[in-house]
């Protein structure tokens, strides 16, 4: 049986349909209302395509003090954002791919995550960096990492991955209005898939997982493009009588150990499936973190779905073949019962 | 300020520098101070005359070799030796050190990968014309620094937006150990690089302190007008060893001929001699080399005297937990209803 999720409003404002890209632009646009220090830059960000609809139409609004296209420059654009928040400003920087945000790990690694650290704990920069996941249509080895693990290891730095149009607006919204650098990691599969949210502005805590979909029989925690799959296969196993509960992370760094914790001690079994690479991956992050504090009641052993050893091909069906699947997981819920 | 005036202020911060430095090397032996320290021993001149040119609005962000401009924004030097000691008075409470020394309050912030700072510099730049204020940045590098590509990025992107920052190159002639020549496929000055960005730039003595403050005066008032960016190469060179109080003249990188030639033009003894020639006491400035020593040893006391901070403390600096203030309502819970069985979206030609 389908377990509806609940709604909760977070204000007595009306709702509206948005998809995940337009709940991306609403987050700006209402940041950008509330607070004249917030701007947005990135390649393509004044443009018509508006960074696939997350920026559409903010250039009108604000003008191009505020809302501006860049040369394809990301080092020095992460450092004019580490300048700008240096002096109070919250400047948003969007990147329309996780692989051109390499060009500034210097800038990310070396000063934005640690600038507070070596003030003494006296500075911050409120910046936020948006980085956007490719996946499909052939994106392949140079388009489609995530890169989440990385930047969840960095301290110093918030990294949260929306999972729908109210978690994108909500959890942008937070990281703009942080005082803290934070990276905003979008799945680029979920931005035509539709939600009812609030028009009114909203803030998500940042660090605190949320139950999706309560169940008595299995923890399954996702995060990211992948909740989707995830809510899909605890629907499938649940024609089987396995109620699984669903645990939407929200950020990978800081990861909500103590809600998931809470889950699993009732439940007794662990499943994780992950957006990005298995291997030395936050999935495997949470089962050590797990194991440690509840170890032998555990009632079997707990599982990880995430992505091969590789890079991701081009060729379609081998595409297909490599992404993790909504029976993958399935598998995994229905293996950790047996 | 009179002509007079001037080049007592340039002499006295010199002179501040100059003697930090030689007893922070003599200090150094103790080993109580454990962190690279990278001294400017033969540079002070730019810092210096930048002293009287810098408001506190303005924002400096330099590379390792931070000490004469940590002093040009006026920041306090008993937080400076305290940081170096590691101590929890330090302006970076212990956790910086020489090579990363910065102190917020005096907009003074430096760091060791070379580039960052430069590059950060922009940011400090944008953000006094975004804010509308006529504060500038002043982002410094060195000759090895220049050949970062994060510089050259800098460079374009401070003139699209035409930023009002002072792009400042100190070119000592080395990098680290390195002589700059052979790294630099055309052997024209960085002015050259800057320029072919549209940068208007200029070449500049860092050892003509008079002759230094009369050319860098009026581009500071270009840049508060708006004129920006400007970029300034500045001829120096450092007597000492790139890091470290031992010589490291047994890298033999360069030639002891060489630093004796510098050495006689040491522009700090001149500057002396030009202030007692434009009619300052001798008897005065002996108080002010006096008050100078007095400051600086019970700058190194106190810094002794001062406690560590806490593992736990120093923990919890990594992060800030704090919002902008308007952000009463932090929600935990689901906020929507979320239809998974969407078809996801598809990509097609990019």
């Amino acid at each position: 049986m389908n377990v509806p999720i609940r709604v909760t409003t977070p204000s007595d404002a009306g709702l509206s349909r948005r998809s995940f890209a337009q709940a991306l632009n609403d987050a700006t646009r209402q940041a950008m209302e509330l607070e004249p220090g917030v701007f947005v830059f990135g390649i393509g960000a004044d443009g018509k395509g508006g960074i696939f609809g997350s920026t559409t139409g903010l250039v009108d609004q604000f003008g191009p003090r505020r809302v501006f296209d860049t040369p394809s420059s990301e080092s020095a654009l992460t450092a004019l954002a580490t300048g700008a928040a240096n002096a109070g400003l919250r400047p948003v920087l969007v990147h329309q791919r996780v692989e051109f945000a390499l060009y500034s790990m210097d800038q990310i690694a070396n000063w934005v995550s640690l600038w507070r650290f070596k003030s003494g704990g006296l500075a911050s920069l409120p910046l936020t960096i948006r980085l956007i996941v490719g996946k499909g249509w052939g994106q392949g080895p140079q388009h489609t990492k995530s890169l989440h693990a990385w930047f969840a290891q960095l301290p110093g730095l918030q990294v949260v991955m929306p999972s729908s149009p109210s978690e994108a607006k909500g959890l942008l919204l937070s990281a703009i209005f942080s005082n803290n650098p934070t990276i905003v990691i979008e799945g680029r599969n979920l931005y035509s898939m539709e939600e009812e949210i609030p028009d009114a502005p909203y803030f998500i805590a940042i660090g605190k997982a949320f139950v999706r979909r309560p169940g008595r029989d299995v923890t399954l925690v996702s995060f990211g493009s992948m909740i989707p799959q995830a809510l899909r296969a605890a629907n499938d196993v649940a024609e089987r009588g396995i109620e699984t509960e669903v645990v939407d992370l929200r950020s990978v760094s800081p990861i909500d150990m103590e809600l998931i914790e809470k889950s699993v001690a009732r439940t007794g079994r662990l499943v994780v499936a992950e957006p990005g690479w298995q291997r030395n991956g936050v999935a495997g992050e949470i089962v050590a973190e797990i194991c440690e504090r509840l170890g032998t009641r555990l009632v079997s052993s707990p599982r990880r779905i995430a992505w091969p050893d590789s890079h991701v091909p081009m060729s379609t069906p081998m595409e297909a073949a490599f992404y993790p699947t909504e029976q993958n997981i399935a598998d995994a819920l229905i293996a950790t019962v047996a | 300020m009179a002509a007079s005036d001037v080049k007592v202020r340039i002499y006295e911060t010199m002179r501040l520098i100059r003697r930090l430095e030689e007893r922070l090397a003599v200090e150094y032996t103790q080993q109580e101070m454990r962190c690279p320290m990278h001294f400017c021993i033969g540079q002070e001149t730019l810092p210096a005359v930048l002293s009287l040119l810098l408001r506190s609005e303005d924002t400096v962000m330099c590379p390792h070799r931070s000490h004469g401009f940590y002093l040009a924004k006026h920041a306090p030097l008993e937080a400076m030796v305290a940081e170096f000691y590691g101590r929890v008075t330090g302006s970076s409470r212990g956790m910086a050190g020489s090579q990363e020394l910065s102190h917020g309050p005096s907009n003074f912030f430096s760091g060791a990968v070379l580039g960052g700072a430069f590059a950060i510099g922009a940011g400090a730049a944008f953000a006094a014309k975004y804010t509308g204020s006529d504060a500038i940045s002043v982002a410094l590098i060195g000759d090895g620094g220049m050949e970062e590509g994060v510089v050259f990025e800098t460079l374009n992107l401070a003139a699209v937006h035409r930023l009002p920052a002072l792009f400042v190159c100190e070119n000592n002639l080395y990098s680290a150990h390195s002589p700059v020549e052979p790294y630099r496929s055309r052997h024209n000055h960085f002015t050259a690089r800057a320029e072919s960005f549209g940068v208007r730039s200029v070449l500049l003595d860092g050892y003509d302190p008079v002759g230094l403050h009369g050319r860098l005066a009026p581009l500071v008032e270009q840049l508060r007008g708006g004129e920006g960016p400007i970029f300034a190469e500045v001829s120096t060179y450092r007597t000492c060893g790139h890091v470290g109080i031992d010589s490291d003249e047994w890298l033999a990188y360069r030639t002891p001929e060489e630093i004796a030639t510098w050495k006689q033009r040491d522009p700090l003894p001149l500057m002396r001699e030009l202030v007692l020639a434009a009619g300052t006491e001798p008897a005065v400035l002996e108080a002010m080399e006096t008050e100078i020593e007095d400051r600086i040893e019970t700058a190194i006391d106190a810094a002794k005297a001062a406690p560590h901070p806490e593992i736990d403390q120093v923990l919890s600096w990594n992060m800030d937990p704090g919002f902008h203030p308007l952000v009463t309502h932090l929600i935990e819970g689901p906020v929507g209803t979320f239809d998974p069985r969407q078809v996801e979206s598809r990509l097609e030609a990019y």
